[in-house]
């Protein structure tokens, strides 16, 4: 059901002070680049630079297929994100966002192992959270209830 | 994995701090954090302190009147001109220090570093003088003398706080406490100290190297080291202050028994995980194990929690359970294993002000403090308890939202909520205990390639 991206980009030394500031302001969790990627479960940058020349390694788990996902995230990073991919190798600043994704997709790989298989799409997944709090804060509300009463609570709350 | 097949390796207890490996004893403390203004008075001072440091080598007859210990904190090995190069290679964790990492250990709002105490967290705190004593004349003296050595030198005291013992060795909510310390292989194991539980049940010893750099770890018999003059028989120190609000958590367990219909003591007892004697809620969940068991430490700390995975004895959020899950979380006791924590606190009481210096000895700050407090303590995922937080000491947005909870156990389930914020967090630091030749190398200005081949 997901899909796991997974790309590496080089970087040259000269640019990964900057690189490693642009990655340090971004802000993290709800607040992240990533959220504004519809169908984003997980994604991150990792800057590789112990093993040879540079690199900018980007992994992440989605809803949807690889070019799709990155032709959404070209479309729909915030600015402060886009600059992240902007210190890589021959990034085309210019170009068509088709261009952009199709430079992302010549980067990508297969990967063989994944951080996180996820069987559901991170809509089930923020509903099945809502109803685990609903449920949560139902239970703590509601406890020390008759049965009868319980029942016709849960009903009211939840639907018959 | 094998974790229970590092060998045992044999401390250096003459280049150790005490009260690391076992704990000094004393009743009484004085944690004075000094600014050093320049490197070479700091350094002038240090050489003046070293000798007077207490090592960890066990005291032949009755101990000594006093015990010290000298830790640092990363500004101030900057202030002491530590090569820079060395203090790169320090982990991210100390560089950034206890407030610098506010946001990893959910140390917001009220526990913002912004409202800590004046002079933690700000980056004057450079070096930590920890003093011991059974008495608070001996005290005095030991803080006088230090203030006095402090202001030869031009050392400013920034913070200067007592701590003491409470009657019974209980925190102010009036629970006994220092229960449930590791036992460490090559070290003679404590009363109630316990291991971490195999694959079998059996309580194992943890490898010297959780603890005390440059030994056998976890993960390694030859751990990635810290730079030299620090790769060797040191430690970190966390430090933190933790007020209590004694009235307000005696008022939120008599207000919940009354809904609950259980005694304000049952309702503690399942936020805490023991009861207020000591005995825990695994071997006694009805009522406290009595006056015998609670003194004997042993019996108060041999249990396990995987024969309880609903949590029915002892509720799968209760604070001692998050702290330490023991064989509670899945693969027995290996998940444990790698997130275990010397404690050395000791309450503090300034006037109405109440609370805990929490102390922790370990060797990595993230992995071992630093997860406990967010993945643990902060979040409830790891014990299937979604985002509940812990109900003392953990933070998190559901903690002072109205749907907060925490869960009982039972069936039906009961549950407190919403939960409400009894501990305070008043200011902390990371520090380095380094041995006691890496404070000599500090004190001489030794470099760091002459200090390569130190013990």
């Amino acid at each position: 059901m997901t899909t796991r991206v997974t790309l590496l980009a080089a970087v040259t030394e000269q640019r990964l002070p900057s690189l490693r500031g642009a990655l340090g302001v971004l802000p993290l969790g709800s607040d992240g680049p990533f959220a504004s990627v519809p169908g984003t479960h997980y994604a991150r940058w990792v800057l590789l630079t112990r093993l040879g020349p540079p690199l900018l390694l980007f992994s992440a788990v989605t809803d949807v297929s690889a070019r799709p996902y990155l032709q959404s995230m070209v479309e729909n990073l915030p600015p402060e994100a886009q600059v992240v991919w902007e210190h890589c190798d021959g990034w085309p600043h210019q170009a068509s966002v088709e261009e952009k994704t199709a430079w992302l997709e010549a980067r990508c790989y297969r990967p063989h192992l994944t951080f996180a298989t996820v069987e559901a799409t991170v809509q089930d997944i923020v509903a099945g959270i809502d109803a685990r709090r609903r449920l949560g804060a139902f239970a703590a509300a509601n406890q020390g209830l008759e049965p009868a009463a319980l029942q016709k609570a849960f009903r009211a709350e939840f639907g018959p | 994995m094998t974790l229970w097949r590092r060998r045992a390796a044999i401390p250096a207890l003459h280049h150790v701090q005490g009260n690391v490996l076992r704990p000094f004893g004393y009743t009484r403390g004085a944690h004075l954090f000094m600014h050093v203004p320049d490197a070479r008075a700091g350094r002038a001072w240090l050489h003046q302190v070293v000798g007077t440091v207490t090592d960890a080598v066990d005291w032949p007859g009755a101990k000594p009147v006093a015990a010290r210990n000298v830790s640092l904190t990363y500004a101030g090995l900057e202030a002491l001109g530590v090569d820079p190069r060395v203090r790169a290679a320090l982990p991210e964790a100390f560089r950034a220090g206890m407030a610098g990492r506010a946001a990893v250990l959910g140390d917001d709002g009220p526990c913002a570093p912004e409202r800590w105490d004046a002079g933690l967290g700000t980056g004057a705190a450079h070096v930590l003088v920890s003093l011991f004593a059974d008495d608070a004349p001996t005290v005095e003296r030991e803080v006088d003398d230090v203030r006095s050595s402090a202001s030869r030198w031009g050392l400013d005291v920034v913070v200067d706080q007592r701590t003491a013992q409470l009657l019974g060795a209980r925190e102010h909510f009036g629970f006994s406490d220092g229960f449930s310390q590791p036992t460490i292989s090559g070290v003679p194991s404590m009363p109630g100290a316990d291991g971490v539980p195999d694959r079998f049940g059996r309580l194992r010893p943890l490898p010297l190297g959780e603890f005390v750099h440059g030994y056998p770890d976890i993960d390694s018999d030859d751990p990635p080291a810290l730079p030299p003059p620090f790769h060797r028989n040191g430690t970190f120190q966390v430090w933190r202050k933790l007020a209590q609000d004694v009235d307000a958590f005696n008022a939120y367990t008599a207000r919940h028994g009354d809904v609950l219909g259980l005694p304000a003591a049952t309702v503690a007892a399942k936020m805490i995980g023991r009861w207020q004697d000591g005995t825990p809620l695994s071997l006694f969940p009805s009522s406290p194990g009595g006056e015998e068991v609670a003194r004997d430490a042993d019996r108060t700390n041999t249990f396990c929690y995987g024969d309880d995975p609903r949590g029915e004895r002892c509720p799968l959020g209760a604070h001692v359970r998050r702290a330490n899950p023991r064989d509670g979380l899945p693969f027995g006791g290996v998940m444990t294993a790698r997130h275990r924590m010397i404690r050395r606190g000791m309450p503090y009481t300034d006037g109405d002000d109440r609370g805990l210096v929490f102390v922790a000895f370990v060797a990595d700050i993230e992995r071992q403090f630093e997860f406990v407090q967010q993945h643990w303590c902060n979040d409830g995922d790891a014990f299937g308890l979604g985002d509940e937080p812990d109900p003392i000491v953990g933070r998190n947005a559901r903690l002072t939202s109205q749907h907060g909870k925490t869960t009982l156990g039972g069936a039906p389930p009961r549950f407190l909520s919403p939960l409400a914020e009894f501990v305070t967090t008043r200011g902390g630091e990371y520090l380095l205990l380094p041995s006691i030749d890496a404070l000599w190398a500090l004190a001489d200005g030794r470099s760091l390639w002459r200090c390569r081949s130190g013990r």
